[in-house]
Parts: structure tokens; sequence; C-alpha cells
């Protein structure tokens, strides 16, 4: 039996807008596959060897959680950055997205240090990015009829992304990285980095086994493959999160 | 003479609204009377012989409000109170222009209001009230608010404007708890029953300490962050509490308690479900004892509650039951589900999600509820509201199976199917976000079922 093991960074700080959903959708997905999965949550302090891991996943926080964390990712930085090198799968959103640029810098001048995986940086503004999101990501291959992701985004940080980290998508509906600019998210080899809560993964069928095929395919070799299951439901609160997002009123603070 | 105006016009506006069925009027009124006249409030309010309490908080301000207002009525003070739910600056202008005479005159002695967090700070700049009661702080409508810190930071910044006003503050929430440290005029209520224990570890807002950031202990934590809590690097913990609950029972229909009021012992025994409502009652057992009435008419009073609008409203339909929850965030969603699991035979569920402005554009919050307690006891589920797809896709997640499970968008067929599918022996659970519970209001008031919320 094939087995992939998740380790969900700080869960405990890292928690806001349903991001656990996330990991309740990779389990469900797994396991619909007969795929086992051992899930490790690690909080500050935990030791962690991410050899291990075959999915990382960090979600968002208030900036209290994200400021009490940021010391303790720093010190797993290297070890972190050198697997993504070598094809780890990570998914990471909103504050977690943030601390895996170089560095946050927030609207009060504080400097959060973040890990360097994406060639980007975050700036705090006053203004803050609310509202349902639907970005086009035709120009990733991924094997599926949905070319987007569905999600909710609120964040007044900044992302700005450099050299060779790419956007994970264009915005079609909403703001992005930085609500000028068209990009939204980032990707670097396997790693992931996006603003989309909604969660992300229940509604967007597509990325979550997009995920689960790359962890796959590094840990079983390139022939390993993921079965077909029924996703109506799924595509059904995508395309009706995509009509919702054309009607609905985003309201600013 | 723009008093005068204000007065008239909102009284107007409400007139017209009613002839035409379009309900009390709500909040126009009030946005009429605020555009006319800036101060109205701030005037009108001075005629209040007794001052103005205000009661904010995530969860449990209507309830809450309820009940302090009916316990004033009984010891026959005259009350002011925007009891119609609207709780922005434009309610209670509302309800101020609808009582006072033309002129501006009041003859009630006390205003109770209910605020939403982010409007105290400019209800405090109209009046100054001599207390504010805060309930709890949870994860709410943060597309709104921002986030959890946020709010906790609008409120205290809204204190401090007031320092005379005294507060009334639930000790076992810890981040409303913070608001009172250090401050002279506080009082404290809360539970202190170690048989109690939280069965849910989803949605715990906050973990850390809000004056140091270390990791709190909880040796009791109750449900979400609420409970008994230390924090072992700076000392900060639940403070003392003046109104204590002891032996707590819970039933699915009522919620009793051992309670000490100035000394004097008494039985609180609410015909309400959930600890939720248990803390609503001691809010309201603490300000109304601030204000010196009587603990026999507190009791008295409490103890023969009725639900608040749409807040376990119940009624009946061809020999059916059914009860309307309001679910509007995670902690007040899991709280209700705790409580009607309490009923242990066959029922069934309406669930609708709205994504509106007044129900929070985020609907994210479902991942953090646990759909997972609709697995057993429930005989039909039906899903409905403008975030149907959503839910559905969230009960297949926490593995109920499809075929309980039944879509419906059109949330009049929804309500008419799920009283079909309830059986005469069992009770139907409508749990709705705010303004899908408007929606069902609507349609069971037309069907006359239920009455009109401002025909009191």
């Amino acid at each position: 039996m094939q087995k992939l093991t998740i380790f969900h960074l700080y869960p405990d700080a890292m928690n806001l807008y349903g991001d656990l959903g996330n990991i309740t959708t990779l389990v469900r997905r797994m396991h619909e596959r007969a795929i086992d999965v051992d899930l490790l949550d690690i909080k500050r302090g935990d030791k962690a060897d991410f050899k291990y891991a075959d999915i990382i996943f960090m979600g968002g926080g208030q900036d209290r959680g994200q400021k009490a964390i940021a010391e303790d990712l720093a010190k797993r930085g290297k070890e972190i950055k050198s697997e993504i090198e070598k094809g780890l799968v990570a998914l990471t959103i909103c504050g977690g997205f943030q601390l895996f640029g170089k560095y946050f810098k927030t609207s009060d001048g504080e400097m959060l240090e973040g890990i360097s995986v994406f060639d980007a940086y975050t700036v705090g503004s006053d203004k803050r990015c609310i509202g349902n999101i639907v970005i086009d990501v035709s120009t990733q291959k991924w094997n599926s009829p949905l070319k987007t992701l569905v999600g909710f985004e609120n964040h007044s940080g900044l992302t700005y992304l450099e050299g060779s980290t790419k956007p994970l998508g264009k915005v079609m509906i909403g703001y992005g990285n930085t609500g000028e600019k068209k990009d939204e998210g980032a990707v670097y080899k396997n790693c992931y980095g996006t603003y989309l809560h909604g969660p992300v993964l229940p509604k967007n069928p597509h990325f979550a086994d997009h995920l689960i095929l790359s962890a796959l395919k590094r840990r079983y070799g390139k022939s390993a493959s993921l079965k077909k299951i029924d996703d109506s439901l799924e595509i059904a609160a995508h395309k009706a999160a995509i009509t919702r997002s054309r009607t609905a009123k985003t309201v600013h603070i | 003479m723009k008093k005068f105006l204000a007065i008239f016009v909102a009284k107007q506006a409400s007139f017209w609204s009613r002839i035409f069925g379009r309900g009390g009027g709500g909040a126009l009124p009030g946005v009429l009377a605020l555009r006319i006249y800036p101060e109205i409030v701030k005037d009108l309010t001075e005629n209040l012989s007794k001052g103005v309490v205000l009661v904010t908080g995530t969860n449990g301000k209507t309830t809450t409000s309820k009940m302090i207002v009916e316990i004033l009525e009984a010891s026959g003070l005259k009350v002011l109170s925007n009891s119609g739910g609207s709780n922005l600056a434009r309610g209670i202008a509302s309800e101020l222009a609808m009582k006072s005479s033309i002129f501006g005159k009041i003859k009630e002695e006390i205003g109770v209001y209910e605020v939403d967090e982010a409007t105290l700070p400019e209800v405090i700049s109209y009046v100054k009230p001599k207390a504010i009661v805060i309930t709890n702080i949870f994860r709410d409508q943060l597309d709104r608010y921002g986030e959890v810190d946020k709010t906790a930071a609008i409120l205290k910044k809204a204190i401090e404007s007031t320092p005379e006003s005294t507060l009334i503050l639930n000790a076992d929430d810890p981040i409303v708890a913070s608001l009172g440290k250090d401050k002279e005029n506080v009082t404290y209520f809360g539970i202190t029953d170690e048989r109690l224990n939280a069965k849910s570890d989803l949605a715990i807002d906050i973990k850390d300490c809000l004056i140091c950031g270390a990791e709190l202990v909880y040796p009791h934590r109750y449900y979400g962050h609420i409970g008994l809590y230390v924090c072992e690097n700076c000392g900060f913990a639940r403070p003392k509490t003046s109104i204590a609950a002891k032996n707590v029972k819970l039933s699915p229909e009522n919620t009793s308690a051992a309670i000490n009021i100035n000394r004097e012992s008494g039985n609180l025994s609410l015909p309400m479900t959930g600890l939720y409502n248990l803390y609503n009652a001691l809010a309201a057992v603490s300000t109304a004892n601030f204000l010196k009435i009587k603990s026999t008419i507190i009791l008295k009073t409490l103890n023969n509650q009725k639900p608040a609008f749409g807040r376990m409203e119940s009624f009946e339909t061809g020999g059916k039951k059914a009860v309307i929850h309001l679910v509007k965030n995670p902690t007040g969603f899991n709280q209700v589900l705790e409580a009607v699991t309490q009923n242990r035979k066959n029922k069934t569920a309406l669930i609708v999600l709205n994504d509106n402005f007044a129900d929070g554009t985020d609907i994210s919050w479902i991942w953090d509820v646990e759909f997972e307690l609709f697995k057993t006891g429930f005989r039909k589920i039906i899903v409905s509201g403008i975030r149907s797809e959503d839910l559905r896709l969230r009960l297949k997640y926490a593995n109920v199976t499809s075929r309980i499970i039944k879509s419906e968008k059109n949330l009049n067929t929804a309500l008419n199917l799920a009283i079909d599918e309830t059986k005469t022996d069992e009770t139907l659970y409508i749990l709705p976000t705010y303004t899908a519970m408007l929606g069902i209001r609507n349609i069971l008031v037309q069907q006359g079922i239920l009455k009109n919320y401002w025909s009191k």
C-alpha cells in the first residue's frame, strides 16, 4: 500500500478561515485512492525531520500568530529549502505564503524574516484586499478540465515576485498578490503559495490532486498515477463560486 | 428644528414602511434621522434618567440584551432598546426617534442597546454609557472586522474613550477578560464547574496570552477558548468573578445552575439549551445586579425566558415541531450543534448558508464547524441558500452519507420539503445564517405560523 506523510506546520497558530479544510481534503482524496496517510502536527519547538515529509502545509494566521512562529520557522528554513529543491511538495496559504518569501515588512515597520523559498517579499499596507477571488491557472500543466481556482482572499500584505518565482495564476476577479498586477500566488518547483482561503482545496479538486500526484511521483516514481473519483459536488461548488464572485459585493474596512 | 425634522421624517418612514408591508422599517428611519441631525442619539439619550447600557461581543448580544430589558421591565423601569436586532448606530437612532415625542421628549428611564463590535466607538462618541457589557469575542464575519485581534483592539480603544463606564466582562474569555486588566470599575461573570469539558478542538481562536504572547494553559476548557485559563509566563489568569455559576446541568430544553448574587444563593433554571445561553444569562444577572435590581426579580425573569428573534424560536405546524437556531460563526454553530445533538431522538435539519453582507461574505468558516456531528441522529438534511453547494460539499467531506442529504436552492421549496420530511414525533432543526433566517421567518409569517417581530 502506498503511503504519504503530511507535515502540518503550526496548526495551533496558523489556523484561520477554515484552512484546516485543506488537510481534510487531502486526507480524504488520498483515502479514496487507498493511499495511507500519516499526518503530523508540527508546533513551535517540536522535532521534525523534513526528509520524511511528502507534503507540507502551512495555513494563514493573525499577525500575532505569524510573529509567534516566524522565529521557529526560520530555524527550520535551511532544511525545508533543501527538501523543496529536491521536489518536496508544499502548500502555503496567506501568512504561510508570506513567510515562505524573503521577508514581510508589516505596516508598523516591523521586519519578519522569511525562509526565502520564494523569490518574493511582502509589504504591509493600509488597504485590505477582501473578497471572492477567481484566478486563471491554465498555464499550469494540471490534468483537468478546470482551468481556474476559486477562493476568498483577505490580506493587507502585498506580495511582490522576483527572479525565478512564477505566479500561480492570473487574477480574473479579485485582487491577488498586490491588487495592481494580475499575479496571484507563487510557484517554485513543487512549492505553492497563495492568498486563496475558502479553503482552497475542497472547491479546487484539480489543485488538490495535482499536489497528491506530485508527492506520489516523488516518492514512488514517475509512473505513479491517480485514479479518477467522482468530483461532481466539488465541480458544482467551484462553478457556483465563480458565478457568485461576479455578483457578490466586496466590502472594504 | 433639525431635531424636530429628523424625528418627524423617521416616524413617517416607519409608518409608510409598515403600510406597504415592508416590515417595521428597521434601519431606514434611523438612516434618515442621522442624516438630518447627526446629534440625535446624544440629544435623545440625555433624557434617560438612569443612563444607557451597551451590550457588545460576537455571540449572544441579542439574547443578553433581551434578558436585561425584561429584568429591568419586571422591576418596573421603563426601558428603551433596539429589540429588532438592527445593532448599528442607525438602528439605535431609529428606535429613539420612534419612542420619543415629536418634540424629543422620552418617557423611558434607561436604554439598553446591543451594538456591533465595530460600531462601539461610533456609538460611544454619541453616548457615554453607564455600563458596557461584553459577552465574548470569537471569529465572526472576518471579512468585515479583519481578525479577532483587530476586534479586541477596536473594543480596547473604545473602552479607553469612556473611563467612567463600568465594564461587565466575561471572565472565562481571555480576550474579553484582558480588556479589564488594570481597570478599576470592572465586574466579571463566569462559570466554575470542573465537570464541564470541551468536546471540540475546532475553532479555538486564541491559544496565546494576550498580555505576553506565551501559550495559555487551560486546566478546564468549556468550549472554543472559553474556560479556566492561566498564563504561566506572566501570570495573567482568569479573574475572580462576582457572579459565578456552579453545578451546571444541561438538557435539550433547559439549562440550570446554582448562582450567587450578593452572597445570596439562588437557582437559575433557563428554559433554553446550551452553555452559551448560560453565559448570556450571567451577563444579564451581572448587569441587573449592577443596576441594583433585586435578585428574586432577576431569577424569576430569567427562569421564564422566551428565546429572542430567530434564536431558538420554536413553532409547530401540522403537529410537527421545528426550532430555528441562528448560526453565524463557527463557535456559535458548534455550540448549537452540541445542544441539538443532546436530543437523541431522530431529527431532521434544514441548513441555509447565505453570504450577503449581513451574513459575512466569507463562508470558509463552515470548515471550522463540526459537520461530522450530522452523521448520527439525523434522518434527513436539506441544504439551501446562496452557497448551498458549499454546504453540500462540506457534508461530503464530513462523511455524512449522501442518501440523507438533499439540495434545494429555492428557500420556500426547501422549507416545505424539510417540514414534509419531518415526522410527527420528530423535531426539525432550522439552521440559517442571518439573512437566511430573515427569509425563513418571512415565509413563516406569510403562512401565519410566526408573528412579525415588530408587532409585539
